[in-house]
């Protein structure tokens, strides 16, 4: 009996969600799987072509080939470093000293401004062949090539504005580093433990639940991201594909080319891919992730 | 010793803020072009105006026809505070289900929730564009608020993952002393769980305040127009663009924003006394 | 509408689910909308025809034409219309999303891809109202023509425009080298570009590379007696590309042209960041209307000229309808519709008011009207307009299908060469690859 009252206490709980899944998510999800074995061009009516754009896709889009490298080499880059950079400023930043309120607003500012228009001007002003960040690298003797508009460097640029704009990731492990009780640091001081050895005991296995997700969600949100690409190289992915992340491809090929059907199909691959890698994660999750409530 | 010490502050500080300087060049690039003359905007390499000048602000604020830049203002933070009520609130609910209670299907529906966060919203649009005006509700804000209520996964995930950090124990003596599950919820968990719950709240504001193409899809009417669509009005690829009042007013369009991370940070960064709860 | 199917199977319950608990929540707007016919009572039903229409455009198009639609309105007080605007990007979407869910404005301004949406049978024939409701007699024939497909009208030109190049005629003058005239071939082209580089030195550019701009390939192919697309196919060889390539590589080479990252980084497209206004690049391709853009934001004196001459002479088109105002098939109210097209066009007052926001006004009873009070600018344009009328071969200009992907196709080959990524021949052997198999793509649609 009181077994079921704690289901009907948890479905309770998940009663907004699952009536949002069902109406708002469910429809349109399988509408898009639907799609995926259409030709579709949004002004008539979809036409059923069985497998035709998964074929397509595995078989002759020599785009999709240069839009998934791209994609690994964003996602392998930029997740790591800006994990790196979010963690080791939330640590600089979570010291009981003066003013560190205004260092964690001028740090998060950058991510303020999000996907505004106004990015891409800014962004070209400093990358550009005589912006700001060359005008630096002359200082030692260092000549910058074109950082957004040579397609060797293109996408550095992007991974770069990616990091820049750590700081929501660094803002949760902020909230991630205040969650650890302080009775834990103090006892240590006790003991006479050193630095790295709190850090190392306390800090890292007691932040995992919060590193496990920002590993997770940057990961699915960097397979996704579009925007970046989209005001950096002017929605079309150049020099050479060389910003053609897999979204933004995804996008011209449903709304410039009006292919929605083929889109759909990408889309369902993404997921699959993403679902992969996150699946892979939670897996290993439980050799690394220490969880307070004792359920690994 | 002493001084020692006090150097290194100073030098910490002197770091910390100069790195942090260097990255805002972007921001103090936009500031001084939303006050540069026109012709200077792009043209002079650098950041100090020749002369400062404030007709981008009004031009911007007051430049289209029969409507403010300010209605837009309005507009974006009645759509925000109803996004971040629905998010906080809906996203709590579902995590304190997924972290603390026990019932069937919990794992699938969880792998199902981070699922829908997977699948490209590119390619959901349109058939949820069709639904949304099946009923009539495109040209309201309710295809753009309505889904906040329902939880969104980005948030239910962190939460969880907060609320797991929290001991059971506490569970556990809350029920000795009676507690139900929803003032075990409302009570214990929320309390302790405010970091991510600001920390939700804020990152709810911010994406609602930039969603662009969401907002350019569903509404149409001029007067129901929010800040980043406002900003479009003067941006035209196909011609010209009027930079300096989108310059203007993206300044403008990141105070709301700024405040809020600013009045909000205390919130997350203050530790939480978990001790006296355990006691 | 059109794949209301889709949703239906899935959602259909779901949705009247969702109805039953949106009347609440919906009921602020549809008060607003009622509200309006009792405070008018005028107009003959009791009720006001409430009309949407939607423009991409600057900040300055969006007062322009909502001065004209006021205006409209004080005259027909049975009608209001009710704009939706914004800039170019994410227009295209938002239309596409509107026509699939069948939800599209009665009014809708159209590009280039107006045939597109005809063969989609998304836009309203207008033919019924020609001559009565709506009076095009004093359009040039071509204008109408550009926008009739199997004898019916399907939209009405806002303003006439035409490919052109624009060149900053105070940098020929600093360089020293003589203007481009009506007859300046390819080889003319190269000397003046290579000497204008070579006088104005480093960072000075005599052209931007238009080997990836599709309507300088269309001209010059077509100055080779050659052409684009015609009827269902290409009429050209892959050698035509490679000398088309070549002759780009020769001037890049040469340092007559902006190398490719400083042209990535600054593409001739964006007012803003275009080196013409600089005063580093003389010459560039653009659709001719677009010089008020760039006039704007430079000293420098700014015209247009034709594009150069090959072996058969020009390979110009005849001006064409850059921008038309087309009708939703789905329009409850065509008549009145077709009225404020009426009005748009042939009204002098709106002609005024609407200037040359759009390119030349097509009617010519405004264009006199707007001429007596033209600027400069406008009259380099209209010059230019009427040059290329009497100029170019009076062949009729079709579109390359899924126009989109081979623009996309010919700046990525283009780029391939310009970075020296890939070799001409074997880029070239790509693009004709490609291009076939967009042909065929496009006929079996």
């Amino acid at each position: 009996m009181q077994k079921y009252k704690t289901y009907a206490a948890g479905y309770l709980f998940l009663l907004p969600w699952l009536i949002g899944f069902i109406l708002l998510y469910l429809s349109p999800i399988i509408a898009s799987l639907y799609l995926s074995f259409t030709k579709y061009d949004l002004l008539t009516a979809p036409k059923w072509i069985g497998f035709e754009n998964y074929k397509t896709m595995f078989t002759d889009d020599y785009r999709l080939g240069d839009s998934i490298k791209v994609t690994f080499q964003y996602v392998l880059l930029s997740v790591p470093f800006r994990l790196a950079f979010a963690l080791g400023l939330a640590m600089l930043l979570n010291q009981g000293m003066k003013l560190l309120g205004l260092y964690r607003t001028i740090y998060y500012i950058p991510s303020l401004l999000g996907g505004s228009v106004a990015i891409s001007v800014l962004w070209k002003q400093v990358f550009d062949k005589e912006g700001i960040f060359n005008q630096g690298l002359s200082f030692i003797g260092i000549e910058g090539p074109n950082w957004i508009a040579d397609p060797k460097y293109a996408i550095y640029s992007l991974i770069g504005l990616s990091v820049w704009q750590f700081g929501s990731v660094m803002i949760i492990f902020l909230a991630g580093l205040k969650q650890i009780p302080q009775e834990l640091y103090e006892a240590a001081t006790v003991d006479g433990a050193s630095i790295f050895r709190k850090f190392s005991k306390i800090t890292m296995p007691l932040l995992t639940p919060v590193i496990f997700f920002n590993l997770t969600i940057t990961l699915i949100q960097s397979f996704q991201t579009f925007t970046k690409a989209f005001i950096i190289s002017n929605g079309s992915g150049g020099p050479i594909n060389s910003t053609l992340l897999y979204s933004l491809y995804l996008y011209i090929k449903g709304f410039t080319f009006l292919d929605m059907g083929y889109a759909s199909a990408m889309a369902w691959l993404l997921l699959v891919i993403i679902a992969a890698f996150t699946g892979l994660l939670f897996l290993t999750s439980r050799y690394w992730v220490y969880y307070s409530d004792g359920r690994n | 010793m002493a001084i020692n010490r006090q150097f290194k502050t100073a030098l910490f500080h002197v770091i910390v803020l100069g790195c942090g300087l260097l990255m805002l060049y972007p921001v103090f690039w936009l500031i001084s072009s939303s006050v540069k003359p026109t012709t200077e905007i792009f043209t002079s390499k650098g950041l100090w105006p020749s002369s400062i000048t404030f007709e981008h602000y009004s031009q911007g604020w007051n430049g289209l026809r029969n409507i403010q830049f300010g209605r837009f203002f309005l507009n974006s933070i009645l759509l925000c505070v109803v996004a971040v009520i629905g998010t906080v609130l809906s996203s709590s609910m579902a995590a304190f289900s997924f972290a603390r209670i026990d019932f069937p299907l919990k794992n699938l529906l969880f792998a199902l929730m981070l699922g829908t966060i997977m699948l490209p919203g590119h390619v959901t649009l349109i058939p949820q564009y069709i639904m949304f005006h099946e009923i009539g509700w495109v040209d309201t804000y309710l295809p753009l608020m309505t889904p906040k209520f329902v939880g969104d996964a980005f948030f239910v995930f962190l939460i969880v993952q907060f609320i797991r950090g929290i001991p059971k124990e506490l569970d556990e003596s809350a029920k000795i002393d009676g507690c139900g599950w929803f003032t075990l919820y409302f009570r214990i968990i929320m309390p302790l769980s405010l970091p991510a719950l600001m920390t939700a709240a804020i990152f709810t504001f911010m994406g609602t305040w930039d969603d662009f193409f969401g907002q350019l899809i569903y509404l149409s009417d001029i007067k129901k127009f929010t800040v980043p669509l406002g900003l479009r009005l003067f941006l035209d690829s196909s011609g010209s663009s009027n930079w300096g009042a989108v310059f203007a007013m993206s300044v403008l369009s990141i105070v709301p924003s700024l405040v809020i991370f600013f009045l909000g940070q205390k919130y997350f960064t203050q530790g939480i006394a978990t001790t006296g709860l355990k006691g | 509408m059109l794949n209301k199917k889709t949703i239906t199977g899935v959602s259909l319950a779901l949705t009247m689910l969702l109805s039953a608990c949106s009347n609440g929540a919906n009921e602020p707007s549809k008060e607003s909308s009622a509200s309006q016919p009792a405070a008018s009572p005028s107009a003959d039903s009791g009720k006001k025809v409430e009309l949407r229409m939607s423009w991409w455009g600057s900040d300055e198009r969006h007062e322009k034409t909502q001065k004209v639609i006021e205006l409209f309105e004080q005259k027909n007080p049975g009608v209001k219309i009710t704009g939706e605007y914004s800039g170019f990007d994410g227009y295209m979407d938002k239309l596409n999303t509107q026509i699939a869910a069948g939800n599209a404005p009665d009014l809708i301004q159209m590009g280039g891809n107006i045939k597109e949406y005809v063969d989609k049978k998304a836009l309203l024939d207008l033919t019924p109202y020609v001559g009565n409701v709506l009076v095009l007699d004093d359009f040039n024939g071509g204008y109408v023509k550009a926008a009739t497909f199997e004898e019916k009208l399907y939209g009405v030109t806002l303003g006439v425009s035409s490919t052109a190049l624009m060149y900053n005629a105070s940098m020929f003058e600093k360089a020293g080298v003589p203007l481009p005239t009506d007859t300046w071939t390819y080889e003319d082209f190269k000397t003046s570009t290579t000497q204008i580089a070579q006088k104005l030195g480093k960072g000075h550019y005599g052209s931007y590379d238009l080997s990836s701009d599709a309507a300088s390939l269309a001209s010059y192919l077509g100055s080779n007696g050659k052409e684009l697309y015609r009827d269902g196919e290409r009429h050209f060889d892959s050698q035509d590309m490679i000398n088309w390539f070549t002759m780009w590589d020769e001037l890049r080479k040469a340092g007559a042209i902006v190398p490719a990252d400083v042209q990535v980084a600054n593409p001739p497209t964006a007012v803003d960041k275009s080196l013409i206004v600089k005063g580093q690049v003389a010459i560039q391709s653009m659709s001719a209307s677009q010089i008020f853009g760039f006039q704007e934001l430079t000293q420098d004196k700014l015209a247009l000229s034709m594009y150069p001459n090959g072996s058969a002479g020009s390979g110009m088109v005849p001006p064409i309808s850059g921008q038309f105002i087309t009708s939703y098939e789905g329009t409850k109210h065509p008549e009145e519709v077709a009225k404020f097209i009426n009005f748009m066009v042939n009204d002098p007052e709106a002609g005024v008011i609407l200037g040359s926001t759009r390119g030349v006004p097509p009617a010519g009873k405004i264009r006199d009207v707007l001429s007596a009070q033209s600027t400069p600018v406008d009259k380099v344009l209209y010059d230019y307009i009427s040059l290329v009328s009497d100029t170019a071969p009076a062949v009729e200009y079709q579109q390359f299908p899924l126009d989109n992907e081979f623009i996309k196709l010919l700046q990525l080959t283009s780029e391939k060469i310009a970075f020296g990524a890939q070799p001409i021949d074997s880029s070239v052997n790509e693009f004709m690859t490609e291009l076939d198999k967009l042909l065929v793509k496009a006929k079996a649609q």
